[in-house]
């Protein structure tokens, strides 16, 4: 029988992948990059915090699952500002890269 | 077929792609790339030593992983220094690469 | 086949691939950020090798620094170029030819090289417990093969120098602090800038036992550096022509002062006294950790500061 940890493990890597890779369709299918940035921001956000959930149940030690716990927060603060950053940039460009991208 | 196999393979098309990149490649920016591929490959040959065989029982080899982390440092160094030399070529001539007929 | 196994193609294929692309993107802004996804591809297959401590390098330097100087210095001589003229056959046949016969040959020499066993990591391994650290990564590059490390900051300091020299600027010289940073990315980088002072003195300290140590703990602090650049506040701009130089030093230096007693005390350059060696070796991590950290702010700092590339007209 299997420990239920390890099964609610599985679950939220599993879904945290399915996010991953509904965030990297949405980069190649999505027409522009203000879209592009939404699918691959929200979703990988989303995506990593489930993978760092279903990590931090294996952990040995309170220590382990505070220092995933600080990935994340670190990820979200990179990511938003960075889709942030990225989105300005494009807004001025008029999406002068994206066509190359 | 093992993972050995698989690494020293990849090793030897990364050094492919980058050898070839720097025999074809014009643009300055784009021989540091190929020269930063080459050198991704010998790390990846020697790691793939590093990790296989009689020893690894106990754990990979330190001593080729502490020589390629010396190599990532070295080619960061190398890698900066041919980005300034080719923004001063750039700033001093308007050119961006070596070769005498330039292409801008 | 084991699911492991295909991994590892599937990561070796992409990598190839991606390489390629980067090398011959159109455009070089998009051949730069291929570049940063092979660096990480890269940091995956150290993974997958069973060497943390590279992942770690890879991602911070290999992938993060290396990028942010590639991009930076995209925007100033990216303009791209025209087409190549179009090559004869053989200008186009004999690159390949002759990169796919040394690479043939390398592969080929390194899939049938026999494992002979008795490995020098045998070695460090059964004396780490001498070293004065735990973790054998450390220890190799500390103690082991402390001259590798040494004259490896010797040629990061050299690096420094000649960009410097490339640039003819003796100092940094402090950019107008620009307003267009834009003000979510000053305030994030509050809070990035704290983290990523205390992650770089984890990894410094961690290195003694675990994964870690001045290269990777060096690397995150100059990308705090670096983060700090792009606001328009150069960090070592503000200091002196003399503590500028103190700072890109004092890790060659203090290594170089540890041989120097190794080599009155011991007998032998580098070799530390037994009962002192985790304390010298904790003071040259903390001194070259400096040392690596200042050089590459200053590798991307220095090449970026466009005020002398106007001066020289």
């Amino acid at each position: 029988m299997m420990d239920p940890r390890d099964v609610l493990t599985v679950l939220c890597v599993l879904l945290g992948a399915f996010f991953f890779f509904a965030g990297t369709l949405g980069v190649l299918r999505f027409p522009d990059a203000i879209t592009r940035l939404h699918a691959v921001t929200k979703a990988d956000n989303l995506g990593l915090g489930l993978v760092v959930l279903g990590l931090a149940l294996q952990a040995a030690s309170l220590l382990a699952v505070l220092k995933l716990l600080l990935i994340w927060a670190i990820a979200l603060l990179a990511s938003a500002t960075s889709c942030f950053l990225v989105a300005d940039s494009a807004l001025r460009g008029q999406g002068e890269r994206e066509s190359a991208g | 077929m093992s993972s050995y196999v698989v690494y020293v393979v990849g090793a030897g098309l990364l050094l492919v792609v980058g050898v070839h990149g720097a025999l074809t490649a014009r643009h300055l920016v784009r021989l540091i790339l190929a020269l930063n591929v080459m050198s991704g490959g010998v790390f990846l040959a020697l790691i793939a030593i590093s990790a296989r065989g009689a020893g690894s029982a106990a754990g990979p080899d330190p001593v080729p992983q502490a020589l390629v982390l010396t190599g990532i440092v070295v080619a960061v160094s190398i890698t900066a220094f041919v980005l300034a030399l080719a923004r001063r070529i750039h700033a001093l001539s308007g050119r961006t690469s070596l070769s005498e007929e330039d292409l801008e | 086949m084991t699911a492991g196994l295909l991994f590892d193609i599937a990561l070796v294929v992409g990598l190839t691939i991606i390489a390629f692309r980067a090398i011959h993107a159109p455009d070089l802004f998009v051949g730069a950020v291929l570049y940063i996804v092979f660096g990480l591809l890269l940091a995956l297959v150290w993974v997958r090798l069973n060497a943390p401590d590279l992942a770690l390098a890879e991602a911070a330097i290999g992938a993060g620094i290396t990028g942010a100087m590639l991009l930076d210095a995209v925007r100033q001589v990216g303009s791209p170029a025209r087409r190549a003229p179009v090559l004869t056959r053989i200008g186009r046949v004999a690159p390949w030819a002759g990169a796919v016969g040394l690479g043939a040959v390398a592969a080929g020499a390194l899939v049938t090289l026999e494992d002979r066993g008795g490995t020098l990591g045998e070695m460090v391994r059964g004396r780490v417990a001498e070293s004065g650290v735990d973790h054998p990564v450390t220890a190799v590059l500390l103690v082991f093969r402390g001259y590798d490390t040494w004259l490896e900051v010797g040629v990061l300091l050299v690096a420094a120098i000649a960009v410097l020299g490339v640039r003819r600027t003796r100092v940094l010289v402090p950019s107008e602090p620009s307003s267009e940073a834009p003000p979510i990315a000053t305030a994030a980088a509050g809070v990035l800038l704290p983290a990523g002072v205390l992650i770089g003195g984890f990894l410094l300290w961690t290195g003694s036992h675990a994964p870690g140590g001045a290269f990777q703990a060096a690397a995150v602090l100059a990308a705090m550096g670096i983060l700090v650049s792009l606001l328009g506040r150069p960090p070592l701009a503000s200091l002196s022509a003399l503590r500028l130089r103190l700072l890109l030093v004092c890790g060659f230096t203090t290594f170089l002062a540890a041989g120097v007693v190794g080599l009155l005390v011991e007998d032998a350059f580098l070799r530390y006294p037994a009962a002192a060696a985790g304390w010298i070796i904790t003071v040259i991590e903390l001194a070259v950790t400096v040392s690596i950290a200042a050089s590459l702010v200053l590798l991307f700092a220095g090449g970026r500061d466009r005020a002398a590339d106007e001066a020289a007209g």
